[in-house]
């Protein structure tokens, strides 16, 4: 995260972010402007893992239909996406963190693990 | 007469010019515009000295373009190889060597990875490059032989095409347990056996809406354009960020009112996991189709439940037999979340054997080899007939000695009533979210690493699912202490991204079993209780922070 956007530094926020990609998903993001759709780091099975490693480390609730792929388009993007969640659930009742899925398989949390 | 599968779309052109053919993008183009495409392209191609049974590579991503050029390349009497753009380069490179193409036909959004397969000396003379758009500038050790506006100034009739129907059509690339993809080799005849049939089978009309869901390298779409294409259809292409949410998905079906859906069940899992169906929904949907892997019946159930009115049918059939060689109607939804799908009967014009080591038939209900024969099997994998021996063998059982049988690698057995159950694999093949992969070719990829002195690579997934996880355990070499990131940057050089391992174990050294070979259940063990571990970590809240991997072997990463 050497080079940032416009004269912006890296926040608290996006410097955590490209932290999580990189010990979950073992990928380095070399800018938070980068693409993460079009350079392949997010795919039909990182980026669900990513939506429930955010929900976990941020305590926010992510709701899967509400998505745009531009909110994951780039470490910036799912900062702000990760904010205005933040606001959503403030004085809401804490989340759960919990990806809503209509099975109770634990598939997801376990391929999403941690040592 | 004998078709070839460039007249299916001849045939739709004379008939029904103006209706349309393709959307991609909210663009349709018509079957004259398609048919006059892919003329002057091909006219383009015999003009630029391709001739009969020379390999297109077809470094594109999904688009109308893309369909044209597939065309073109059969009009012009050549063979296209669909290139998985997002290949890591030296896959691509190997890919392009073994089928020793003569042109690559690219487009302005591949031009820098056709410059990176440049400079890594994969594309030089004799190959040139012919673009489907206004292209780009190529490093000078290429020959860019024309672009879009050269093509569209050639005629637009069709090439003179001496192609036969048993001619390959196209060369499809899988995992290879050595680490060297294989080439599939699929004539026109092998593709419009498959579509004849389904067209009959599924009552096929000009009035459908197919999708178009899977990335072109994959067998499945070969059903897709030219189903689309025989019955008068229209295919509607989707971009593969379309894929990556679920609802993003269901709104796609909805709105383009698609009457068939066609993908590998791990996209309509997806769908059911996250709720993306409402209750009947997509009212214009007929039919949906699965292939590639099994659907897990708790999410078959989900859909069934949801859209009564669809008809639900499971494919199955390996890229060597074209598309499918089997079927299964699911007529009612299963009331047993345990209840088994079978992949059914052969279709018309295919043979399915289940043979024990002499290959003699086994009784039903006992589990053997399946072997597939009849008129979709593929001639073999192109320029490799040591592989192509070892898996397409004479078929004891024909008069004819030309007769083949192709040894799919799956275990399976045939009920009392004939129907064929899949019960596992003979070998490490696996399927991950419908892509084939050989764990040979990832271990070879890892061995390949210079820092890297021993690995292996086995599979975890939840009983009952069909999430599987790669896990990959190895050892450095002495002093080199190579981490996990660094380990998979070096594989990211080599492998697709749908191989790479999903869980990491640095070990001094591989667990061993008495006959001195890497002890594969221990290992998949150790991974389970890690993911079991981490899993009850995740049940207890939010993680702790994470820490570097220890330099102390042994420990995982993700």
């Amino acid at each position: 995260m050497q080079e940032n956007a416009r004269n912006e530094g890296p926040t608290q926020l996006t410097r955590e972010i490209a932290q999580l990609i990189h010990d979950q998903l073992l990928v380095e993001v070399s800018s938070p402007e980068d693409d993460l759709l079009a350079s392949g780091v997010l795919d039909s099975l990182t980026l669900v893992q990513l939506l429930f490693d955010l929900e976990h480390r941020f305590g926010v609730t992510i709701p899967l239909e509400e998505l745009e792929i531009d909110d994951f388009r780039s470490v910036n993007s799912i900062a702000s996406l990760v904010q205005a969640r933040s606001s959503a659930n403030h004085g809401s009742k804490r989340s759960e963190g919990r990806i809503r899925s209509v099975f109770s398989e634990p598939a997801l949390g376990r391929n999403a693990g941690s040592s | 007469m004998k078709q070839r599968l460039h007249d299916l779309l001849t045939i739709q052109a004379d008939r029904r010019p103006d209706a349309v053919a393709a959307v991609f993008q909210d663009v349709p183009t018509s079957y004259s515009a398609l048919e006059q495409m892919s003329n002057r392209l091909g006219r383009a191609l015999q003009g630029a000295g391709c001739i009969k049974s020379d390999r297109i590579a077809l470094l594109l991503t999904k688009s109308t373009r893309a369909l044209v050029a597939m065309f073109a390349s059969l009009k012009a009497d050549c063979i296209y190889v669909p290139i998985d753009t997002t290949s890591p380069i030296a896959r691509i490179q190997r890919i392009l060597q073994k089928c020793e193409c003569r042109c690559v036909l690219a487009e302005k959004a591949t031009a820098a990875l056709l410059n990176e397969l440049i400079a890594h000396g994969a594309v030089c003379d004799p190959v040139f490059v012919g673009w489907v758009d206004e292209g780009a500038t190529l490093l000078n050790k290429a020959r860019s032989q024309f672009t879009w506006s050269d093509v569209q100034s050639l005629p637009d009739r069709a090439p003179d095409s001496l192609a036969q129907p048993n001619d390959p059509a196209h060369i499809l690339f899988t995992s290879g347990s050595t680490g060297i993809p294989k080439g599939v080799v699929i004539t026109h005849a092998n593709v419009i056996h498959f579509v004849r049939w389904a067209g009959v089978y599924f009552k096929m009309s000009s009035e459908d809406r197919i999708s178009g869901h899977p990335p072109l390298h994959f067998d499945l779409s070969t059903f897709d354009i030219y189903g689309t294409i025989a019955a008068g259809a229209q295919i509607h292409l989707m971009t593969p960020e379309t894929s990556l949410l679920p609802h993003k998905l269901a709104d796609f079906i909805r709105e383009r009112e698609l009457t068939q859906w066609f993908s590998v069940p791990w996209v309509l899992q997806q769908m059911a996991k996250f709720d993306a169906v409402r209750q009947g929904d997509f009212p214009a949907l007929k039919r949906l189709l699965w292939c590639g892997e099994r659907f897990p019946t708790p999410a078959l159930i989900y859909w069934m439940k949801r859209l009564p009115n669809v008809t639900f049918d499971n494919l199955y059939g390996p890229t060597e037999a074209t598309i499918a060689s089997s079927y299964h109607r699911v007529d009612q939804c299963p009331e047993d979340e345990s209840a088994e799908i079978p992949i059914g009967l052969p279709c018309k014009g295919e043979l399915m054997l289940v043979l024990d080591e002499q290959l003699r038939p086994v009784r039903p209900g006992e589990p053997g080899d399946l072997y597939i024969g009849g008129v979709g099997l593929s001639p073999g994998y192109w320029n490799d007939p040591d592989r192509t021996r070892e898996v397409f063998r004479p078929n004891p059982y024909s008069s004819n000695p030309s007769d083949r049988i192709y040894n799919t690698g799956d275990l399976a057995r045939i009920s009392a009533d004939g129907l064929v159950y899949l019960i596992g694999r003979s070998d490490s093949q696996i399927k991950s979210r419908g892509y084939r992969i050989e764990l040979g070719e990832i271990e070879a990829a890892m061995h390949a690493v210079p820092g890297v002195q021993d690995a292996a690579v086995v599979v975890i997934g939840v009983e009952g699912s069909e999430d599987k996880t790669i896990c990959c355990a190895y050892v450095s070499r002495p002093g080199l202490g190579l981490s996990p990131l660094a380990l998979k940057r070096h594989l990211t050089a080599t492998l697709p991204r749908y191989m790479m391992p999903q869980r990491w174990m640095a070990l001094e050294q591989l667990p061993r079993n008495a006959n001195g070979k890497t002890d594969r259940p221990s290992l998949r063990q150790q991974f389970e209780k890690e993911a079991s571990l981490a899993g009850q970590e995740m049940d207890c809240g939010p993680r702790s922070t994470r820490t570097e991997l220890s330099s102390n072997p042994p420990s995982l990463v993700q």
